[in-house]
């Protein structure tokens, strides 16, 4: 009798324990999708990389890191759990993390992957976890070509209007002297030739050759973006299309304005309306990554580039803030929260960190215009996701591996706080870093993603300023 | 077809190949690159309160030179009294005045003990409240100054003894800290690391506590017992919750607690007076026996979280 009393209550325990597990995984479930905007190179895939490292070395192996990330205590996580995202390819950490151990950087994304980061964090409250012993806190990730993002803002354009545009913009700043080819290629180019599918292919070649050539030279603002990716869907020999001058953009009868309006029509309803809807689905939360050493590696005039193409990528974006019951009743979110992230924050001495931050503060200007009327908190971090540098002799200095593994000193001079101090004749050469063997401990020793997912985390409505 | 003229393209000129002046001067090193460290692990907690190895305490030293003190002289007046010349005993003489100087001694140790221990707790206690102003300056939005959150923090660190679970707490913050963290962040991390754990650390201490001075007085036949039970117990937690802050209570503060202590003991006996008042009324079954003692138990552990919470409260 006492026997079976016994099972009696140890059964009632279990089923009380399996239903509070079960109403929990129902019930508490944080989703947090973030919007990770990044141009092409700007780190996304490092940062991708580093994050699930680092979570996972401080979940499972008991590693001091990530220690501002106050709002998920090691103590306090069950587990860590990485599952796909649904209509996406899984991310490839295992690839990334291959390559560093051959000491190469991650390759450059070329498709979207997906995946989502499960966190079961333990109830502390002692009330609370018999009834939902857990919560489950969801980050859901995209990682994308930056090439594409760069494309969205040809959808609100007509193709006269992205054709002017562009040639005005190739023919001023640091692109005209990468656009000359080009630009003598269209000038010997008879136009009264009907266009047929070899002559089409010969000046899209040429065109994608000028933005070849200038995103290797720095250049931000390239469209399409698209054209550089030569694992992109959208088969550009078939239907591509580049800018023509305005004496035949202005004819819209004129045979290559209709061909070319065709295939950007087509290029906009087939390829990059898609792409905006299953890969920049709008999320409530956006971090925005900026490379300022692109910008900063060549000149002033490409940090400027920067800040435009910054400008314009905002425009791709809806931003503001959204009740209760709008979230509720399944509305499309906006983006209610930013975080401006200038990357490998570490390829600059600590002492010029405050310098790079009012850089960066000056850099999101024009983006932040698009939204300085709503509600959007927003904040600008620093970020290294890899600590590839040591200090240096002086506080100006810091110390590095080369791609030829020898070890090198660089002494910096003054980063400037604002662009207009930045000298038209200077440039702060990025460095030829190398891959360190110890990447694991380097990737553990990155600064600034506790304090940017803490702030994307936590629930504040609106701050502004400075990390 | 009209002739189309490439009137864009027509102004093409060459442009100069852009050139700059690099500010960053680099040289090779005749050195190897440093390892990065992997960072410090966090173990599991297995903080225990520290047992203390039986030795001969100077307190229990004193305690014996008084009582030999008092034999002795107790001896020297049965020797006056057996002899009428005392300086005729001079090495029994000379005996009771090293005894006295041995008493005199261990007293005046413990005093200055006490009077330091007093000094420390309250030098902490001040610290403790410089914490309490920087956190509410750091939530009105106020960026605190790095060094002085440090030199605070630090200050406040050195006072825990070295093997209590708030010394493990900051033992455990210092490997989380980085040089470009803000005086907030280090704040924060401090609150989380140190002041939000020790908190509850000791009130898991105390809940033990609470339930083990219920058991006592449950099982306690008598009230002399019980009440003998009790004090045990509240000697007991007072040890343990210090233990875990790092920190003795004061003189002073061991009066307040020895004054909350004296309330609970009062306060045992009236609901002693009472259960037994209601059970003679209602009945002298074992049932009723079990009732009166479950209720002794319940207000028994109340009254030690009781005297937890104050001690908690002198600690904080």
């Amino acid at each position: 009798m006492q026997n079976r009393w016994s099972a009696l209550v140890d059964k009632a325990a279990q089923v009380a324990t399996t239903s509070s597990n079960k109403l929990a995984d129902i019930v508490t479930k944080q989703t947090h999708r973030f919007t990770l905007t990044g141009l092409s190179r700007s780190g996304k895939s490092m940062l991708f990389t580093s994050i699930l490292t680092m979570l996972k070395s401080r979940n499972d192996e008991g590693y001091v890191c990530l220690p501002l990330l106050r709002t998920l205590p090691p103590e306090d996580i069950i587990f860590t759990r990485i599952e796909p995202l649904e209509g996406f390819k899984p991310f490839p950490l295992t690839l990334s993390l291959e390559a560093l151990a051959n000491q190469e950087w991650p390759a450059p994304t070329d498709e979207a992957y997906g995946f989502k980061l499960i966190i079961r964090v333990q109830e502390t409250h002692s009330v609370k976890r018999k009834l939902l012993p857990h919560t489950d806190v969801i980050f859901e990730f995209v990682d994308y070509p930056g090439e594409w993002l760069t494309d969205l803002p040809m959808l609100s354009k007509s193709y006269a209007q992205w054709s002017d545009t562009a040639w005005a913009q190739l023919s001023s700043g640091p692109q005209q002297y990468y656009a000359e080819e080009w630009k003598a290629f269209v000038n010997r180019f008879d136009f009264e030739v009907p266009p047929t599918r070899e002559r089409i292919g010969e000046l899209v070649e040429c065109y994608t050759r000028y933005l070849k050539v200038a995103k290797s030279n720095g250049i931000s603002m390239l469209q399409p973006g698209s054209f550089l990716l030569d694992t992109s869907e959208f088969d550009r020999f078939e239907h591509g299309f580049a800018p023509l001058p305005s004496s035949i953009t202005s004819d819209i009868s004129h045979p290559w304005f209709e061909v070319f309006n065709a295939h950007y029509q087509k290029f906009g309803k087939d390829w990059l309306s898609p792409i905006k809807e299953d890969v920049f689905k709008e999320t409530e939360k956006q971090i925005i990554l900026v490379d300022l050493f692109e910008g900063l590696n060549h000149s002033r005039q490409h940090l400027y580039q920067l800040k435009e193409t910054l400008s314009h990528l905002a425009d791709a974006f809806v931003y503001g803030k959204q009740s209760w019951f709008a979230k509720r009743l399944g509305k499309s979110p906006k983006i209610g929260k930013v975080a401006f992230v200038a990357t490998k924050s570490d390829l600059l001495p600590a002492g010029e960190h405050d310098n790079l931050l009012a850089l960066l503060e000056q850099i999101t200007e024009g983006a932040r215009a698009k939204f300085a009327d709503k509600p959007i908190a927003f904040e600008h971090f620093l970020v290294s996701a890899i600590k590839v540098t040591d200090e240096g002799s002086t506080s100006q200095a810091l110390r590095y591996q080369d791609k030829d593994l020898g070890y090198v000193e660089a002494t910096f001079e003054s980063v400037p706080t604002r662009l207009k101090d930045m000298e038209s004749d200077a440039h702060f050469p990025v460095l030829n870093v190398a891959v360190p063997k110890d990447f694991k401990a380097r990737i553990l020793a990155g600064r600034g993603l506790d304090r940017l997912f803490q702030y994307l985390l936590t629930n504040e409505e609106q701050s502004d300023g400075k990390n | 077809m009209a002739k189309t003229n490439n009137s864009d393209t027509n102004t093409v000129e060459s442009v100069p190949k852009p050139a700059y002046r690099a500010k960053i001067v680099q040289q090779p090193l005749d050195i190897a690159p440093p390892e990065q460290a992997l960072p410090e692990r966090i173990e599991p907690e297995r903080w225990q309160p520290p047992v203390k190895k039986s030795r001969l305490s100077v307190g229990f030293a004193t305690l014996g030179l008084a009582l030999t003190t008092v034999i002795g002289f107790m001896l020297f007046d049965a020797v006056t009294t057996l002899t009428s010349n005392a300086a005729q005993y001079p090495i029994i003489t000379s005996f009771l005045g090293i005894m006295l100087t041995g008493v005199v001694g261990g007293l005046g140790y413990l005093s200055a003990r006490e009077y330091l221990g007093y000094r420390r707790v309250n030098s902490a206690l001040l610290d403790s409240s410089d914490i309490q102003l920087l956190e509410q300056q750091s939530k009105a939005g106020e960026s605190l100054d790095v060094a002085q959150v440090a030199h605070v923090i630090d200050r406040h660190g050195t006072h825990f003894s070295a093997d209590s679970y708030a010394a493990f707490c900051y033992q455990r913050y210092l490997l989380h800290i980085h040089v470009d963290m803000t005086g907030n962040e280090r704040l924060a991390l401090y609150h989380d690391n140190v002041t939000q754990k020790v908190q509850k650390k000791a009130r898991e201490v105390l809940n033990q506590e609470a339930v083990t001075a219920g058991s006592m007085a449950f099982i306690s036949p008598n009230n002399l017992l019980q009440t003998a039970a009790i004090l045990w117990v509240s000697f007991r937690t007072i040890r343990k919750v210090a233990q875990v802050y790092g920190l003795k209570p004061s003189a002073s503060g061991n009066w307040k607690l020895m004054g909350v202590l004296a309330q609970n003991i009062a306060a045992q006996g009236i609901v002693d007076l009472a259960t037994d008042e209601i059970m003679s009324q209602v009945s002298g079954s074992l049932s009723a026996k079990f009732v009166e003692n479950a209720a002794e138990a319940v207000a028994a552990g109340a009254l030690n979280v009781r005297l937890g919470k104050a001690l908690m409260k002198l600690l904080k």
